[in-house]
């Protein structure tokens, strides 16, 4: 409790801060998507489209989903880089038992804070995802994928470590926290393509508006061969004696469109691949941080 | 002031170096990518990694003014912060000159991190095309190159303004990323609004239109009002063989002169920001 407190006090204005935008962002997000209806003169596919992309949701939804990361990143920053920038590093690691315990001493009240802000927003975006997504089930849907849920615990937590290297590495605060919002910006969408790449995907003809729990992963052209080619390659196969019009003939006849989904189903793996691979980065990030603060001139 | 700008500008090296190498990467990364989704846009696949465009198109608009951000928290908070401000202060003519010096320096960082990026999204807008093109952008946000440039000195302002008030570093790059969000956001959101309300038909092969949305309109070219659509919309799909979609924009005059009001204001909101930190560091005590 004392650990706790002394934690609190310590980063009260970031916790007070971030807590207010929380709360103010979850109200919102609750309020807009409790009240939100769609024209009835819309379609449902337009129905679903204004939905989820009209600012408000973005906006709120968006925050939320950021929220962690950037908290994990400020935190990060803050657990070496601020005891550097400030010059009470010395001082601090002089009267710890040694550095190593020092360090996991506050990464661990750190990432515990950073998890539960997580948990707190994955858990509000939810509910709002699934209030404006009414009809989908979606724990087995890609419906506002990244935005809800345990990923947003992995991408807290990658932000902190990241925060944490970078700060124990440069030193200062201001550039560590920049070039940590740098980096996660280059991460987050590496390890969303790291959790889809190995997932078998569901070739279907045309584009099938019905798989709306589905994430498109290429659109394509079936090529005579039977192989999933691009547009452009299977009109290559075409001959080369055929006139204009006997060409577009020849197009729409042997390179029909088809599309490749992961289904709504694969949406729990390809959230547990992508999980995974934020976890490689903190291991390695922490283990470079820690690594550092050991290895680190006073 | 030269003396003065080169030591704000050498006290920040590093994190000018940060942003300069990420709007570097960012502006080679964005012309790399814009000839690829040329070279497939004619027939109209959709490669894996074309979400990559969308993502890029954000960064373009964020890039900027994350760094103006950054260069006015690493200014003047962190100065305060350390406590260096007094000395600082010392040894300036007056602190309203220290705080001219200061901003002009990061003025100058500002425009070497943010001139890149605009330089590319001006030549894909005014040559390139394709699917990376200036004429549309995510959430409507209007990416001029000249916008490109305001707005981080707007967001460099806020961040000044944010780190007299609040005097420690870390606090008012957060806090400032908020605010900056909130009054260029307030902005955008005007200007999308009045852009909507002054949408006209547009042909968009023509250069330097920019693309609004598409809209209902009669066979003759007149637009309906949101009435007339809503009330052709209740005909269900048999309404599109009275009425077609077309699309809607500005014209390069219209937009010209609408993207001078943005630039204008957006340099004002700036400026007063910067005209009241002034106040407040001239009135603040040197503890």
């Amino acid at each position: 409790m004392t650990v706790a407190r002394l934690w609190l006090r310590t980063n009260r204005r970031i916790v007070a801060f971030v807590g207010l935008v929380t709360i103010v962002a979850a109200v919102g997000g609750l309020l807009y998507a409790s009240t939100v209806t769609c024209d009835p003169n819309l379609s449902q596919a337009a129905c679903e489209r204004f939905l989820n992309a009209n600012p408000p949701s973005t906006a709120f939804t968006g925050v939320l989903a950021l929220l962690p990361i950037l908290f994990g990143i400020v935190l990060g920053v803050g657990a070496v880089g601020r005891e550097l920038d400030d010059g009470t590093a010395t001082f601090a690691w002089s009267i710890a038992v040694n550095r190593r315990s020092w360090l996991t001493e506050r990464t661990v009240q750190d990432a515990i804070a950073t998890a539960l802000l997580g948990l707190a927003c994955g858990a509000v975006n939810a509910v709002i995802v699934a209030k404006l997504n009414p009809g989908h089930d979606i724990a087995a849907s890609f419906v506002g994928y990244g935005l809800w849920g345990p990923i947003l615990i992995a991408r807290g937590l990658c932000g902190y470590a990241i925060g944490l290297v970078l700060g124990a590495l440069i030193g200062r605060v201001v550039a560590a926290v920049t070039l940590g919002l740098i980096v996660v910006a280059i991460v987050t969408p590496i390890a969303l393509i790291v959790g889809r790449a190995f997932e078998p995907a569901t070739i279907v003809p045309g584009h099938d508006r019905s798989l709306s729990d589905a994430m498109v992963v290429e659109v394509g052209a079936l090529a005579p061969n039977g192989t999933f080619i691009a547009e452009i390659d299977c009109i290559n196969y075409a001959p080369p004696d055929l006139t204009s019009d006997e060409r577009d003939a020849w197009i729409s006849d042997a390179c029909p469109a088809i599309a490749s989904y992961l289904l709504g189903s694969q949406m729990p793996a390809v959230e547990v691949r992508e999980a995974a691979a934020l976890g490689i980065v903190v291991l390695l990030c922490s283990g470079a941080a820690f690594a550092v603060v050991a290895n680190r001139r006073p | 002031m030269i003396v003065p700008v080169r030591l704000a500008v050498r006290r920040l090296q590093l994190e000018l170096l940060i942003c300069l190498t990420a709007s570097l990467l960012l502006a080679a990364g964005t012309l790399f990518l814009a000839n690829a989704a040329a070279y497939t846009s004619d027939v109209e696949p959709v490669p894996s990694w074309i979400g990559l465009v969308l993502y890029i198109r954000g960064a373009l608009l964020c890039l900027p003014v994350l760094a103006g951000v950054v260069f006015g928290a690493s200014l003047i908070a962190a100065e305060l912060d350390q406590g260096t401000s007094v000395f600082a202060w010392s040894v300036a003519l007056d602190r309203r000159r220290w705080l001219a010096d200061t901003a002009v320096a990061g003025v100058l960082m500002v425009l070497a991190v943010s001139v890149p990026i605009a330089g590319v999204t001006w030549v894909l807008g005014s040559s390139m095309g394709a699917q990376l093109d200036a004429t549309s952008s995510p959430w409507g946000v209007d990416p001029s190159a000249l916008l490109l440039i305001a707005r981080p000195i707007a967001a460099f302002s806020i961040a000044a303004l944010v780190g007299a008030i609040l005097g420690r570093s870390l606090p008012t790059l957060i806090v400032a990323i908020l605010v900056s969000c909130l009054v260029l956001g307030a902005l955008e959101i005007g200007f999308s609004t009045w852009r909507q309300a002054e949408a006209a038909p547009i042909d968009l092969s023509t250069p330097s239109v920019l693309y609004v949305g598409d809209r209902l309109a009669a066979m003759d070219g007149r637009l309906l009002s949101d009435q007339e659509a809503s009330a052709a919309a209740e005909n269900g799909a048999g309404y599109l063989a009275l009425y077609q979609h077309v699309p809607v924009g500005l014209t390069p005059q219209a937009r010209a002169s609408m993207l001078a009001c943005q630039v204008g204001l957006t340099l004002v909101a700036g400026a007063a920001a910067l005209l009241i930190a002034g106040v407040l560091i001239e009135r603040r005590r040197p503890a």
